[in-house]
């Protein structure tokens, strides 16, 4: 009897041992990092916007497109929203913040054609699964902005690039260059979206663009170029520069959400 | 008994050393150009500079990797091939939309050289037995496969002209030597160098031909 009392004390200690350090084993949440980044687009036919995420879990069903609900973006105050259609979420690359990888995806979004400008200082991503999950996730600011370029070509550019400015990390354009080989008209506007004024200075057969600095990334945008004569050029949306250390570089920009 | 013995401690010393003497050429190797501010890049140490590192990884250990770092994590700038090439050779402007969807490309690039082997074969460049593992490179240099580009360029090209939309920019390089040892036999022994895209530069250009 002795023996079976001392077996059984065993066994329940062995049991209870177990249930504490699963009680103690740290749980694993799967996160979702966006970055303070200002997105400037075209108000136009067929066109589309990119909008980045971090995962850190490459196979969440975030990175599924047949997950997906809706999609929409609005002010905080949800005063100003607009509903998107998602086409697809494409995988781009991994990077290492805090000692975890995460994952970079891009929802590349079908633009609805407004016919007016379309601006968010302050806008967040609403999402929503068809399991029934809702992230609403600040992604920066955001501007669509409706031109109609006229027939007039006069700008003959020739080389667009865009630069960092030297010795700062953070992903960020600080000046675009145009390099041309005439301009029929004087320049009286460039824009880069409605949320910016920047300045900008023709030496050399170049156009260089200035853009202000803000604690913000900014990557890609449209240039929008209105001449004496009315007449308006558009260069289209152009990734100038692509960086590989996003997260590391941009410390306080982050902003961390639990996934479910 | 001990003959045989003997003979299986030297058949397997035979297969360890005959193993991985493999080079390998990385793409960072092929760009237009790669420059570095200060340092050396694997390709310019002189013998007499090997001989010296070597000193560094020479003493025998019983199992493992002696490693000895030359150059961390120097900055260099580069430019790449070009990243595609049109030419309207009609006689209208066409509406020309690329977007990349196919490309696989990697930030990081491995090099080589002597016996130490990188293995090719893999989407993600590691070197041989594990000496990724004793370099402890840092998280920057984390392998980072692109199985898709959202590089969309939607643009008028008038006759006659051709677009180029080329890649530049900066990155990370760490170099060295070392020597991998089994029971105090040194079975590989040469270069290293790792190299890590931290930001990559677009450059679109119209030449009227």
């Amino acid at each position: 009897m002795k023996h079976v009392l001392l077996y059984m004390f065993m066994i329940i200690t062995v049991v209870f041992m177990v249930i504490l350090i699963n009680k103690n084993e740290e749980t694993v949440h799967q996160k979702l990092l966006s970055i303070d980044t200002y997105y400037s687009f075209i108000d136009d036919e067929n066109e589309q916007m990119y909008v980045d995420i971090y995962l850190s879990d490459q196979d969440h069903i975030l990175t599924s497109i047949d997950s997906y609900e809706s999609l929409e973006v609005h002010n905080k105050s949800d005063k100003k929203s607009m509903v998107l259609s998602l086409k697809d979420v494409i995988y781009q690359h991994d990077e290492v913040y805090l000692n975890e990888t995460f994952y970079k995806y891009t929802y590349i979004i079908e633009m609805p054609l407004l016919g007016y400008d379309f601006d968010i200082e302050d806008c967040y991503l609403d999402i929503k699964l068809i399991n029934g999950d809702h992230y609403d996730i600040y992604i920066g600011s955001l501007s669509l902005k409706t031109v109609d370029e006229t027939n007039e070509n006069s700008l003959d550019w020739t080389a667009l690039s865009g630069r960092k400015k030297t010795n700062t990390y953070i992903s960020r354009i600080y000046e675009i260059d145009i390099e041309y080989v005439s301009i029929k008209q004087d320049i009286i506007e460039i824009s880069i979206g409605n949320l910016y004024q920047i300045t900008y200075e023709l030496k050399d057969d170049k156009i260089t663009i200035q853009i202000p600095f803000e604690l913000k990334l900014f990557n890609a945008c449209p240039i929008i170029i209105t001449f004496e004569d009315q007449s308006i050029s558009i260069i289209n949306y152009f990734i100038y520069m692509k960086d590989f250390e996003t997260l590391k570089q941009s410390g306080q920009l982050i902003y961390h959400y639990a996934l479910n | 008994m001990l003959k045989k013995l003997i003979f299986i401690c030297m058949l397997f010393l035979i297969v360890l050393i005959s193993s991985n003497i493999a080079h390998a050429d990385s793409n960072y190797q092929s760009f237009e150009s790669l420059e570095i501010n200060k340092g050396k890049l694997l390709t310019d140490f002189t013998k007499s500079e090997y001989k010296t590192y070597y000193k560094k990884v020479d003493k025998r250990k019983f199992m493992g990797w002696k490693v000895y770092t030359v150059n961390k994590d120097i900055e260099c700038s580069y430019i790449t091939e070009t990243l595609f090439s049109y030419y309207n050779d009609g006689y209208t402007p066409i509406e020309y939309e690329y977007t990349l969807d196919t490309k696989t490309t990697s930030k990081l690039s491995l090099s080589a050289s002597g016996s130490i082997g990188i293995k090719t074969s893999s989407t993600k460049p590691e070197f041989k037995n594990n000496l990724d593992g004793s370099i402890k490179l840092s998280a920057d240099y984390q392998t980072s496969e692109e199985k898709k580009e959202s590089v969309s360029v939607n643009l008028e090209v008038d006759p006659g002209t051709q677009v180029d939309l080329y890649i530049y920019g900066e990155g990370l390089i760490t170099n060295g030597v070392a020597a991998r040892y089994a029971f105090w036999f040194r079975v590989n022994r040469g270069g290293y160098e790792a190299f890590v895209v931290t930001t990559q530069y677009q450059r679109l250009e119209k030449i009227r031909i």
